[in-house]
C-alpha cells in the first residue's frame, strides 16, 4: 500500500514541480548575482475582440531576494472609465516555492487620488510584506476595456533597477485580418505568428535579462528600456472613428476632437480687440494676448474620459479661467485666430517621452503647446502653462523634442530647436577680502541664463529668509552669512536673471592658526556628478550641456602672504572645456575659471577619458589657496 | 542707535494687533475696496496670498429619532486675497473627510466665488456645482475637490462649506495657522453639557479664548423643543504668520496655532455615562477593557515552542530577551502602519505582517511566555506630534513599545517594528521624550523618556602614512554601537549593492576604498574595516593633511540663517576619531591645528580637537563630537548656527608638513 502511494506521488510530483516551482533556488545564478528581485514570469495575453472591446490577462511572478527588492513585488493595476479590473488572485510562496497563503481581492487597496483637480483613474495596489527572504509572489488578473482602444498595451520586458527578468511574454490575439502597427525601441525582438481558429496570434517572448545599468552620466530610461509599441490601425473613441497608421492620419482624428472648440464668447472678443488695438505687429499682438493669458488664467488639470485627449473648449476655459495644457493652448490659439494670427496646436512628449516621427501612437506625447509660423521661417513656440516664462523662450522640457504640429486638418512633425550649450550660462563675478584678523567679506553677482535661468526662477518666489538659505548652500566658506540680496530678471527669448548679495564670514579662529585655507571656488560647488569608478557598461550621455564662468578677486591683508596657489589648468576637448587660472596680481589673487560641459553621447570605451575630464575640472574647483601669516 | 530705535518702534507697530482690521470684512460677500486694492501684506511681504478672514463654527444638533442623537456640524467660511501669481494655488481646494460604513461625514460646499476688479467694477465669478469633484483617497478617507474659477493675481476668493458628521465625539481640530498668513481668524464651539470635553490650544501665537454659557435646542419626540444648556467657546486670533516647514523638525504641526477639542465622555443622567478619557486611570481602564488592546495582552504566544527552546538554550536573561526579539521580527514584519490597537493578530501571525500594535502584542506574548514581566509604553511617533503633559488624549497615543523586566533586575526597552532593532535600540521615530507607562496610575509618575534608551557611539581609528609617490594610505577601523549600529545596518541593507554602498562612502569622503568589510550584521554592534588611498595635497615644500585625515562635518549641517522653529536632532550622537599619521622621512611638522573645545551649554553640541607629535615621530590627533541634547530652542539657533560654522572651519583645518 505504502509503496503504491509513493509511486503515484513520484509520478505526480515532477510534473507539478515543473509546472510551477517558484523556489528561489530554481533561478539561474547569473540572474541573482547583485540583484534584489527576479521577475520569474511576466505574461500578458491581450485579446482584442473589436474596436470597442479587449481583454488583458496578466500573470506576474516575482521572487524577492532581499529588503531592497520588495518594491518589485508590489501589485498595481490602473483602471479608468473604459478599463476595469475584472478578476484578481494572488499567492505568496516561501523560499522553497511552497505556498504560504493566498491573496484575496478584498485585500487590494484602492485609491482614486489624483494629482490635479480630477481624473478618472482608480489604482488598485497591494504590497506583500514578508518577514523573511527570499519569497515569491504571484498575481493573476484580468482587465477589460470597453471603448477608446487607441493603443494596445506595450510589451516592456524589463524590470527596473536591481531586478532581473527570467521570462516575459506577450501574446496578442486579434480577429484574422485586423491591422495593427508595431514599433520596437531598444530591442529587436520579433513575434511568432500563428492562426488559432478565427484568431491570429502573435507571441513576443524573451528572458534572462539582467537589470539595466544605472550609471552616472548614463542614458535616460527612454534610451535603455526595451519596448514594443502596438497600435491598432483603426480605432474608435466616444463614437469618433480614427486611423493611426501615420501621424497625419492620427492627427485627422485628433482634429475632429478639437473641431468647434474655438468659439469665443462676445465679451472676450471685445477684450481681444481692446488688447490688440494698438499693437503694431503680429508679435506685439501675440505678446499682448500671451500676457493676458498669463494674467487671467491658471493651470488646473482635469483628465476625465476623452477629456484626457480632447481640449476643454475655449468658452469653458474663459468661464473658469483655468484649464490644462490642452485647454489653455486651444484657448490662446482661438484668441490668436480672432486677431488673424494662425497658430498651430502642438502635441509633444516631455521628460520620459518623445514622439517617434514615423510611428504614430498617443502613448508618445503627454503635453500640448502652440507654434506660430514666423514670416522669417521657423516657429514661435509658446508654452501656455508657465506664464512666468518669457514669450519665445524654449524651455528645457520641450527643447530638442519632436513636435506634432497641427495644421489644416492634419499635422506634421517638426523638431523644436535647441539653444547652444554656451547660452545656458551661469556667470559669477565676485570679490572676497580677507582682513588681518582672518574675517572675510565679499560681494557676489551671479547671472544665470536660459536653462540656468529656468532653474533659478523659483528663487523669485521665495521670501528673504528662504533666499538667504538657498544662497547659503552655494558657498564653500565656513561661518559665512549672506545679506543684501537682490534679484533682477531680463525677460527675453534668451532670458537671464542676476542675483547679487554680500557675504561676510567670521574669523575661523584657531582652525590652523598660522594659515588660511581658502576654497578657490568660494561661491560655487564643483559642477557635475561624481563619475564613480565602476566598469562602464552604458553610453555616456550628457543631455543638457552648460557653461559656468567665475571671475573672482581675492584681496588679503598685508600681514598675509601667499603660500600656495592652484596650478593653472586647461583642458579643451569634445567633452567640454575647463580652464582655470589663479594668479597673484598686484597683491591680490585673481581667479578666472570656465567650465563648459558639452551636450553629447559617447561610447562606453571613452569613459576613462570622459571621467578624467570631469575629475580634473572637479579637482580644479576643489583646490585650495593657502595664505600664511607673515 | 537712532536706526535701532526706529526699527524697534516699527517692530512694535507690526506686532500691535490688527493692522487694518477695520478694512477687512468678516462676512462673505462683496469685498471692501481696501481688500480689492490691496497689493501686499505688510507683515509678510513675501506672502503669495493672505487669509483675510476665516470663521469656524462647530456645534451639535440633537436629533431624537436617530440612533445617535447628536449630529456634529462644522461650518467654515474662508476669504483669501491673492497677492502674487503663485498665490492662485490658494484657489485649489481639497477638503478631506471621513467615511467608514455608517460612521460618516458629509461635506456640502455652500459657495465658492472669486471677486476681481475689472476697471472700477467688482466682478464675481462663481463655482459651477458640476466642477466639484469627489475622490476616495484611502480606506476611509475621501476628498472633496474644487478649483474656484476666475482666480488671478489680485482676486479676492471666498468659499464656505459644512461638514456634518454622525461621529459625535470626533470634533475636527481648528487649524488657525497654515500655508498663508491669516489676518483674522474667529470661531466658536458650542458643546452641550451632556459631553465631557477638553479644549487645548497649541502654537506660538496665542489665541484669545472665551467661555460662556449657551443654549442649545433639543427637539421633543413629537413636536416642539426644549432648551438644553451648553458651553460656548469663542476664539479669535489676529495677524498669524504662515507656518513654513523647516528641516530638523519632526512634527511641524506641534508648532501650529490650533484649537484641539476632544470629547472625553458622554453623560446623560439616567441614560448613559460613558467616559472616553479624562485621566490616565480612565485611559488604562478603557484600554484594559478593550478587545483590541487589553485582551491582546493576555493572548497566548503563537511561537510558544520556539520560545521554550530559546529559553532552554539561553542562560543570560538579556540574551534571551534579544533572542525573543529576533525570533519575533523574523516571523512577522511591520507593515509600516502605527496602531495602538489590533483586532486581528491571528491574521498578522498567519500573514507574517502586521501593524506596530500587532507585532508588539506578539512580542509581548513571547516575552511573557518566557516569564518576563512586560509592560507596554504608550507613545505617539515623533512625526505625529508630542503627547500633551496636561491630560491624556487618545488621538495622541498611536502606538507602543515594551518595557521588559528580568528576574535579575534588568529593565530594557524593546520594539518589534524593525528587524535591526535590538535591546534598548528602537527607531528614532519612536525615541520620544514623553511616553507613558501603561498601568502607572500616578498622574505625575508614569512618564518615560525614550530619547536615549542606550548610548550609541561611532569610534574610528585611522592609521596612515605618506608614501613616496605623494599618496596617503590609511587603515581604518570603525566600531558602531547600539543605534549607530542599527543605522549602518539599515544603510548597508538599503544600498543597491555592496559596491554602491562603498562608492557612496568614497564619494562622501573623496577617497578610494579597498577591502571594505563589515562584521556580522546579526550581532548587536558592528565593526567596519577598510583601507584607503588618497592623493596628498601639497605645494612646493609643503604637504597639507586634513585635521582628521577623512574630513568630518566639513560643511555645516545648518544652512538656514534664521529659523522660526526649534531644532530637534534625530538622536544623541557620539563620535570619536583617532588618527595616527607617520611623518615621512625628510619632513617635519610645520603647523598643527590648534587644540580646541567648542560647546553649547546644558550638554549641547560639543566638539573637541587635539593634535600632538609623539616621541615616535607620529602625529596623533583626536576629534570628538557629541550631541548630548536633542532640542535647541529658536533663541539658541544663532549660537548653534555659529557653532557649526566653527566646527566646519575646524574640520577643514590642516596639518602642515614641511620638507627639511
Amino acid at each position: 500500500m505504502r509503496k503504491i502511494r509513493t509511486v503515484i506521488l513520484s509520478l505526480l510530483l515532477p510534473a507539478a514541480a515543473a509546472a510551477q516551482n517558484y523556489g528561489a533556488h530554481m533561478i539561474p545564478e547569473e540572474l541573482t548575482k547583485g540583484v534584489n528581485a527576479v521577475i520569474r514570469q511576466d505574461i500578458t495575453e491581450y485579446e482584442y475582440q473589436n474596436k470597442k472591446s479587449a481583454t488583458e490577462r496578466h500573470t506576474l511572478v516575482v521572487t524577492v531576494l532581499n529588503d531592497n527588492g520588495d518594491h518589485a513585488a508590489a501589485f498595481f493595476a490602473y483602471t479608468d472609465k473604459t478599463r476595469s479590473l475584472k478578476s484578481f488572485s494572488g499567492e505568496i510562496y516561501d523560499r522553497t516555492g511552497a505556498p504560504l497563503r493566498k491573496i484575496k481581492r478584498s485585500e487590494l487597496k484602492v485609491t482614486e487620488s489624483s494629482e490635479g483637480l480630477a481624473d478618472d483613474m482608480t489604482v488598485y495596489y497591494f504590497t506583500p510584506n514578508q518577514p523573511s527572504y527570499p519569497y515569491t509572489v504571484k498575481y493573476s488578473y484580468e482587465v477589460t476595456q470597453k471603448d477608446g482602444i487607441t493603443f494596445f498595451p506595450s510589451f516592456i520586458p524589463l524590470a527596473g533597477a536591481g531586478t532581473s527578468l527570467e521570462k516575459a511574454s506577450y501574446t496578442l490575439s486579434v480577429p484574422a485580418g485586423t491591422r495593427f502597427h508595431t514599433r520596437n525601441v531598444n530591442t529587436d525582438i520579433q513575434p511568432e505568428k500563428s492562426v488559432r481558429g478565427p484568431q491570429e496570434v502573435y507571441v513576443w517572448s524573451t528572458g534572462n535579462l539582467r537589470p539595466p545599468a544605472t550609471e552616472p552620466y548614463g542614458p535616460g530610461m527612454r534610451e535603455i528600456i526595451p519596448i514594443v509599441y502596438l497600435t491598432p490601425h483603426e480605432f474608435s473613441y466616444n463614437g469618433i472613428e480614427g486611423v493611426a497608421d501615420t501621424w497625419e492620419n492620427y492627427a485627422r482624428w485628433q482634429w475632429k476632437l478639437m473641431e468647434g472648440r474655438q468659439e469665443l464668447p462676445a465679451p472676450l472678443k471685445a477684450e481681444i480687440a481692446r488688447l490688440t488695438q494698438n499693437a503694431a505687429s503680429d508679435i506685439d499682438k501675440i505678446r499682448a494676448l500671451y500676457d493676458y493669458l498669463a494674467a487671467t488664467t491658471r493651470y488646473v488639470s482635469i483628465q476625465i474620459g476623452i477629456g484626457g485627449l480632447q481640449p476643454m473648449s475655449a468658452e469653458e476655459v474663459f468661464n473658469r479661467r483655468y484649464g490644462d495644457c490642452k485647454g489653455l493652448s486651444n484657448y490662446l490659439r482661438a484668441m490668436l485666430a480672432e486677431c488673424g494670427i494662425p497658430a498651430c496646436y502642438v502635441e509633444i512628449g516631455m521628460h520620459t517621452k518623445d514622439i517617434i516621427p514615423d510611428y504614430a501612437s498617443p502613448l508618445l506625447s503627454n503635453h500640448a503647446i502652440l507654434a506660430v509660423p514666423q514670416a522669417t521661417g521657423g516657429m514661435l513656440w509658446i508654452e501656455c502653462t508657465a506664464p512666468e516664462l518669457p514669450l519665445g523662450f524654449i524651455h528645457s522640457g520641450i527643447a530638442g523634442q519632436h513636435a506634432l504640429v497641427y495644421k489644416d486638418g492634419s499635422a506634421h512633425i517638426e523638431k523644436v530647436p535647441v539653444l547652444a550649450d554656451s547660452l545656458h550660462l551661469s556667470r559669477i563675478e565676485g570679490t572676497l577680502k580677507v582682513a588681518a584678523d582672518g574675517t572675510m567679506s565679499g560681494h557676489v553677482a551671479m547671472t544665470d541664463a536660459c536653462n540656468r535661468y529656468e532653474e533659478m526662477r523659483p528663487f523669485s518666489k521665495k521670501d528673504a529668509r528662504e533666499r538667504a538659505n538657498q544662497l547659503q548652500k552655494l558657498l564653500n566658506l565656513p561661518l559665512a552669512t549672506i545679506s543684501g540680496i537682490s534679484f533682477t530678471e531680463q525677460k527675453s527669448a534668451t532670458p537671464s536673471c542676476t542675483t547679487s548679495f554680500e557675504v561676510s564670514a567670521g574669523k575661523q579662529a584657531g582652525a590652523t592658526p598660522g594659515r588660511i585655507f581658502l576654497d578657490n571656488s568660494p561661491f560655487r560647488k564643483a559642477p557635475g556628478e561624481n563619475p564613480g569608478r565602476s566598469k562602464r557598461k552604458t553610453d555616456i550621455v550628457v543631455r543638457n550641456g552648460y557653461r559656468n564662468t567665475d571671475s573672482i578677486t581675492i584681496e588679503f591683508d598685508e600681514s598675509y602672504q601667499i603660500e600656495a596657489l592652484p596650478a593653472p589648468l586647461l583642458i579643451r576637448g569634445k567633452y567640454g572645456t575647463f580652464r582655470q587660472v589663479v594668479l597673484p596680481v598686484g597683491g591680490k589673487i585673481v581667479i578666472e575659471r570656465l567650465f563648459q560641459l558639452n551636450t553629447g553621447k559617447y561610447p562606453p570605451s571613452e569613459y576613462e577619458a570622459f571621467k578624467q575630464f570631469i575629475e580634473t575640472a572637479q579637482s580644479g574647483y576643489a583646490s585650495k589657496i593657502v595664505l600664511r601669516k607673515k | 542707535m537712532i536706526r535701532n530705535l526706529l526699527l524697534s518702534a516699527f517692530v512694535c507697530v507690526l506686532s500691535a494687533g490688527p493692522l487694518f482690521a477695520q478694512d477687512i470684512r468678516q462676512k462673505l460677500g462683496k469685498p471692501s475696496n481696501y481688500e480689492m486694492q490691496m497689493t501686499n501684506y505688510q507683515a509678510d511681504t513675501s506672502a503669495a496670498a493672505v487669509v483675510l478672514s476665516q470663521d469656524t463654527r462647530i456645534y451639535y444638533e440633537v436629533v431624537l429619532s436617530e440612533d445617535n442623537p447628536f449630529k456634529l456640524i462644522h461650518e467654515y467660511e474662508v476669504r483669501i486675497k491673492v497677492l502674487k501669481p503663485e498665490g492662485v494655488e490658494a484657489a485649489n481646494i481639497a477638503i478631506p473627510y471621513y467615511e467608514k460604513m455608517r460612521a460618516a461625514e458629509v461635506v456640502r460646499v455652500m459657495s465658492a466665488t472669486a471677486y476681481n476688479l475689472e476697471g472700477s467694477k467688482v466682478v464675481a465669478t462663481t463655482l459651477d456645482r458640476k466642477d466639484i469633484f469627489d475622490e476616495m483617497v484611502g480606506e476611509n478617507t475621501r476628498l472633496k475637490k474644487f478649483s474656484i474659477p476666475g482666480v488671478r493675481t489680485g482676486s479676492v476668493i471666498e468659499y464656505s462649506y459644512v461638514i456634518t458628521s454622525n461621529i459625535s465625539q470626533n470634533i475636527h481640530d481648528v487649524e488657525i495657522q497654515g500655508d498663508y498668513p491669516v489676518i483674522r481668524a474667529t470661531g466658536s464651539l458650542v458643546i452641550p453639557k451632556f459631553f465631557r470635553y477638553n479644549v487645548n490650544t497649541t502654537g506660538y501665537h496665542k489665541l484669545k479664548v472665551e467661555r460662556k454659557p449657551a443654549d442649545i435646542r433639543i427637539p421633543m419626540e413629537y413636536e416642539g423643543a426644549i432648551s438644553g444648556s451648553a458651553e460656548m467657546i469663542d476664539f479669535s486670533a489676529e495677524n498669524i504668520p504662515a507656518l513654513k516647514n523647516e528641516p530638523w523638525v519632526w512634527c511641524p504641526s506641534d508648532f501650529r496655532s490650533m484649537i484641539i477639542p476632544e470629547i472625553a465622555g458622554l453623560y446623560i443622567p439616567g441614560v448613559v455615562n460613558e467616559n472616553f478619557s479624562v485621566s490616565w486611570t480612565d485611559v488604562f481602564r478603557q484600554l484594559n477593557e478593550s478587545e483590541a488592546f487589553g485582551r491582546n495582552l493576555k493572548m497566548p504566544c503563537p511561537y510558544a515552542e520556539e520560545v521554550k527552546k530559546l529559553a532552554a538554550e539561553t542562560e543570560d536573561q538579556g540574551d534571551l530577551v534579544r533572542g525573543i526579539l529576533k525570533l519575533v521580527t523574523s516571523r512577522v514584519k511591520w507593515d509600516k502602519t502605527f496602531r495602538l490597537y489590533s483586532d486581528n493578530i491571528k491574521k498578522a501571525v498567519r500573514d507574517g505582517s502586521g501593524s506596530s500594535a500587532s507585532v508588539n502584542f506578539i512580542l509581548h506574548s513571547a516575552l511573557r511566555e518566557a516569564g518576563f514581566a512586560v509592560t507596554p509604553i504608550l507613545l505617539n511617533p515623533r512625526s505625529w506630534g508630542r503627547m500633551p503633559y496636561s491630560r491624556p488624549m487618545f488621538n495622541k497615543i498611536n502606538t507602543f513599545v515594551l518595557m521588559v523586566e528580568t528576574s535579575d533586575g534588568q529593565v530594557m526597552v524593546v520594539d518589534a517594528t524593525d528587524r535591526d532593532n535590538d535591546v534598548n535600540v528602537i527607531p528614532p521615530e519612536l525615541m520620544v521624550d514623553r511616553a507613558r507607562l501603561y498601568g502607572e496610575a500616578d498622574e505625575s509618575q508614569g512618564w518615560i523618556n525614550l530619547s536615549n534608551p542606550s548610548a550609541s557611539q561611532v569610534m574610528s581609528q585611522i592609521a596612515c602614512e605618506l608614501t613616496g609617490d605623494g599618496r596617503l594610505t590609511a587603515e581604518v577601523t570603525t566600531v558602531y554601537t547600539n543605534l549607530e549600529a542599527m543605522l549602518i545596518k539599515k544603510r548597508y541593507r538599503n544600498a543597491a549593492s555592496e559596491e554602491e554602498f562603498v562608492e557612496e562612502l568614497e564619494r562622501r569622503n573623496g577617497i578610494e576604498i579597498e577591502n571594505y568589510h563589515l562584521s556580522d550584521l546579526e550581532k548587536k554592534d558592528v565593526l567596519a574595516t577598510y583601507s584607503f588611498r588618497q592623493k596628498a595635497n601639497g605645494a612646493g615644500d609643503f604637504i597639507y593633511i586634513n585635521a582628521s585625515v577623512i574630513p568630518f562635518l566639513s560643511e555645516s549641517v545648518f544652512k538656514q540663517q534664521q529659523r522660526s522653529m526649534p531644532v530637534e536632532f534625530p538622536y544623541m550622537q557620539q563620535y570619536r576619531i583617532e588618527c595616527q599619521i607617520k611623518i615621512p622621512e625628510g619632513y617635519a611638522v610645520e603647523e598643527l591645528p590648534k587644540n580646541e573645545r567648542l560647546r553649547l551649554p546644558d550638554s549641547g553640541v560639543m566638539m573637541q580637537y587635539t593634535a600632538r607629535k609623539d616621541a615616535e615621530g607620529h602625529i596623533r590627533c583626536e576629534l570628538i563630537y557629541v550631541v548630548g541634547r536633542m532640542i535647541y530652542p529658536v533663541d539658541e539657533y544663532p549660537t548653534l548656527f555659529e557653532l557649526f560654522g566653527h566646527i566646519a572651519a575646524k574640520c577643514n583645518a590642516n596639518i602642515v608638513l614641511k620638507r627639511i
